[in-house]
């Protein structure tokens, strides 16, 4: 029956990504973002794993950098699966029917974890080849049995955190169920997780020096308060079974625990009654509205009362504001930067705004994507907006407005904030002003566009609407696409002619064209390519 | 004066012929039941008939207008209901009716009377103003009726409208549709239940597999029998091809 359940779980997950019909092309796209992400954390973890082990050999501490490989993948894959793990496992649409079979809930929890576990060591996989490639590099070529020992390792820590996400789901899924505004508090919890990550990722480039000077402390402060990790280490540089089977232990024993709380909860979760009180009627808000005017209302109300839905796009306007105070409090390292960046004749007055607003562009188009997953949001909803005189371009516009209302004049007043603590006038402003507005309408319908193209109704979680679905992924990965072809177009082309402030105009300008070539396409095709919507 | 007109109609799904050469006339005033097994093709039809599906072959006219190349003016004047209506559960009761309704372009006062009376008689205007995540099937069922007329549609089109309501609302439902009907509308909805097509329908057609099998006014498909008798015996004369 968990096999059952499990292969049902991971082939609805697949085909979330891949969609109801399987297009070539979207498969082909989303194979090749999936092994360009697996490429780019194996080189960065090799080269990070194999630049310290030489150091940490010397010191006979060779063990730490591997500990600290697999510190950080449980760490990443903690990060992003803890809200997935929630989506899962409590607010699955098929929990009901389930549970109305003869079906264990042991049997139901164990099947989603095991899917999550099945992605989790995917998404691991590459620190453990950049481990044992990097570690093979610096040292010399690896025996099978480490090899081995550090793969069981690597089972056993995916086992692990997956259990623990579930248990923290369960906390969130508690919380959740007894309070009423879900969308700010998940916003919160959301928000408190990403802001350490960001915290981590600001301070990485101090995680390399801090090894190398304080690899005593770290080392010490390992074994003392997490000594399975030396365990797990040492049983890969000292080919130690007993050391790996202690680690395995120490690992599983708490994951089957945690399988037992939440295998005796998870009905009673699902099955509690919020207590709110229930509004009764008393007549009024009878007003009419133009019906661009209700389609756009319907929409943005969609977005801010779908919690995850506004996690997954929203939080950029966050990640702003945290890198906003972030370069304010780090004002001196910017200087830094800017008085490199004149050696190659870039001025201050310059390279200040086309930096950020190249970082803005990048929080802005990540925002504007939602409407990647906009049709896909509609699902078995799509008979509604089909069946109603509203004319095509107009259902399609609404969706495309909601970052524009919801997102945009937060991006501007950041900007607007930026501009004032870093003094920034005259161009420079004015691109500042207008970048987030360009990029927001640019990405905004080209994510409309995917969405149209690569849709996926038939999700059963709405978090398969917009984080595992082919749309909300091609249009992502095309996103980096579009930023890289800009790069590689300055670094290549337009940068031994052209300042960077210049090209920053030139992107301005390609993004309002690019704007304008997507609208016209939706406009002329947009009864077409919804009808197909089905 | 045809309301609704469907000739020769065909919709393939890859190779699979769902409706065959369909052709149905629906005039001011008539409800028309549409009657055939599981997978017969009457969702098909009443997609196509609402302008939601990919058009196959044929027309399908409403009021004289053709759903493939007039589809916005077609939608102004009817109104669909599927058989399982899912509704925008973010919305309340309230804020969906009225985002129908400006939709449909039906001014306050219009939608204050219709919605209040509506709403009443179907025994959820207590609710309307609950999210309608918290809506039973047939509360959200109920919301979907009073969306679907809260316009006066010239034809409305309904998949199994009775599923999930209880007798009062059933009730409620059937005068609905006979009041619309007095004042020139029409309306074509499938139905497994045989017994309420008889009384309430002015016309009945059957579909199987694709094709219809038998159509007109209530007395000429049933004659002196029941719809139950003409719909067993169409399927027997079927199995009977089939055996032979």
């Amino acid at each position: 029956m968990i096999r059952l359940l499990v292969r049902i779980r991971i082939k609805l997950i697949l085909s979330s990504l891949f969609g109801k019909k399987k297009k070539t092309g979207g498969i082909v796209l989303t194979i090749f973002g999936l092994v360009m992400y697996l490429l780019f954390i194996n080189a960065i973890t090799a080269s990070t794993v194999g630049l310290a082990a030489v150091t940490l050999k010397e010191s006979h501490q060779e063990w730490l950098i591997i500990s600290l490989a697999m510190g950080v993948a449980f760490f990443l894959c903690f990060l992003g699966s803890v809200f997935m793990a929630q989506q899962q496992i409590y607010e699955s649409k098929d929990n009901e029917i389930l549970m109305s079979m003869p079906i264990k809930p042991g049997q139901i929890v164990l099947s989603r974890i095991f899917a999550i576990a099945f992605f989790n060591l995917i998404y691991a996989l590459p620190f453990y080849t950049g481990t044992v490639i990097g570690h093979s590099l610096a040292l010399g070529s690896i025996k099978v049995i480490p090899i081995i020992i550090l793969l069981l390792n690597y089972i056993a820590m995916v086992v692990f955190v997956t259990m623990f996400t579930s248990l923290l789901a369960w906390g969130v899924s508690i919380i959740l169920s007894k309070i009423k505004n879900k969308t700010i508090i998940s916003t919160i919890l959301y928000l408190i997780f990403f802001a350490i990550y960001f915290y981590s990722i600001f301070n990485l480039e101090n995680v390399g020096d801090a090894i190398k000077k304080h690899a005593d402390k770290i080392s010490s402060g390992i074994m003392t308060f997490a000594r399975p990790l030396y365990y797990m280490g040492e049983s890969f540089t000292q080919q130690n079974i007993l050391y790996a089977a202690i680690f395995i232990a120490t690992v599983l024993i708490p994951a089957f625990l945690i399988y037992l709380v939440i295998k005796k909860s998870f009905f009673k979760i699902l099955l509690h009654e919020n207590k709110t009180k229930k509004i009764i009627y008393k007549g009024g808000d009878y007003n009419s509205r133009p019906v661009f005017v209700a389609l756009l209302h319907k929409e943005v109300a969609r977005f801010l009362k779908t919690p995850m839905y506004f996690m997954s796009y929203g939080t950029s306007i966050f990640f702003v504001a945290m890198m906003l105070v972030y370069l304010f409090l780090k004002k001196d390292k910017l200087e830094d930067v800017v008085n490199v960046l004149s050696v190659y004749g870039v001025s201050s007055t310059k390279a200040i705004p086309a930096i950020f607003s190249m970082l803005i562009y990048q929080f802005v188009s990540s925002g504007a994507l939602l409407t990647s997953a906009s049709i896909n949001m509609e699902g078995k909803n799509i008979w509604i907006i089909k069946s109603l005189p509203i004319r095509t371009i107009d259902i399609l516009l609404a969706k495309g407005l909601v970052p524009v209302v919801t997102l945009l004049p937060v991006f501007e007043i950041e900007s607007i904030l930026f501009i004032l603590l870093f003094n920034i006038k005259g161009a420079g402003l004015i691109m500042m002003l207008l970048m987030p507005v360009f990029t927001m309408i640019f990405f905004s319908m080209f994510g409309i566009y995917i969405n149209l193209k690569h849709f996926k109704l038939d999700w059963i979680s709405e978090n398969e609407a917009f984080k595992r679905a082919g749309g909300p992924t091609i249009a992502s990965f095309s996103s980096f696409g579009i930023t890289a072809f800009f790069l590689i177009l300055y670094f290549l082309i337009f940068g031994s002619f052209m300042g960077f402030f210049a090209y920053m105009w030139f992107m301005l300008a390609s993004l309002a064209i690019g704007s304008l070539i997507i609208y016209s396409m939706l406009k002329n095709n947009a009864d077409e390519l919804l009808l197909k919507v089905n | 004066m045809s309301v609704l007109s469907i000739k020769n109609y065909s919709k393939y799904y890859d190779d699979f012929k769902a409706v065959d050469d369909l052709s149905l006339e629906i005039n001011q005033g008539e409800i028309c039941a549409f009657i055939g097994h599981n997978g017969a093709g009457k969702t098909t039809t009443l997609k196509a008939c609402a302008g939601i599906l990919n058009f196959g072959r044929g027309e399908i006219l409403i009021n004289g207008m053709s759903i493939k190349d007039n589809p916005l003016e077609c939608k102004k004047i009817m109104a669909y209901l599927p058989d399982n209506p899912d509704l925008y559960e973010v919305l309340t009761g309230i804020k969906y009716l009225n985002f129908v309704s400006d939709v449909y372009g039906v001014n306050s006062e219009d939608r204050k009377t219709r919605i209040k009376n509506l709403a009443n008689l179907l025994g959820i205007y207590d609710n309307l103003a609950q999210p309608i995540s918290t809506y039973s099937h047939g509360m959200k069922q109920k919301l979907a009726i009073i969306s679907a007329l809260v316009h006066k549609p010239k034809l409305l089109m309904m998949d199994e409208p009775f599923v999930g309501l209880d007798p009062t609302a059933t009730h409620h439902l059937k005068n609905f549709m006979k009041d619309l009907c007095s004042e020139g509308s029409a309306i074509f909805f499938s139905t497994h239940v045989l017994e309420v097509a008889e009384k309430l329908c002015d016309k009945v057609a059957i579909i199987k597999k694709g094709k219809l099998v038998a159509s007109g006014t209530m007395e000429e498909v049933k004659g002196k029998t029941s719809l139950e008798d003409v719909f067993l015996e169409l399927d027997a004369q079927s199995e009977e091809v089939v055996n032979d």
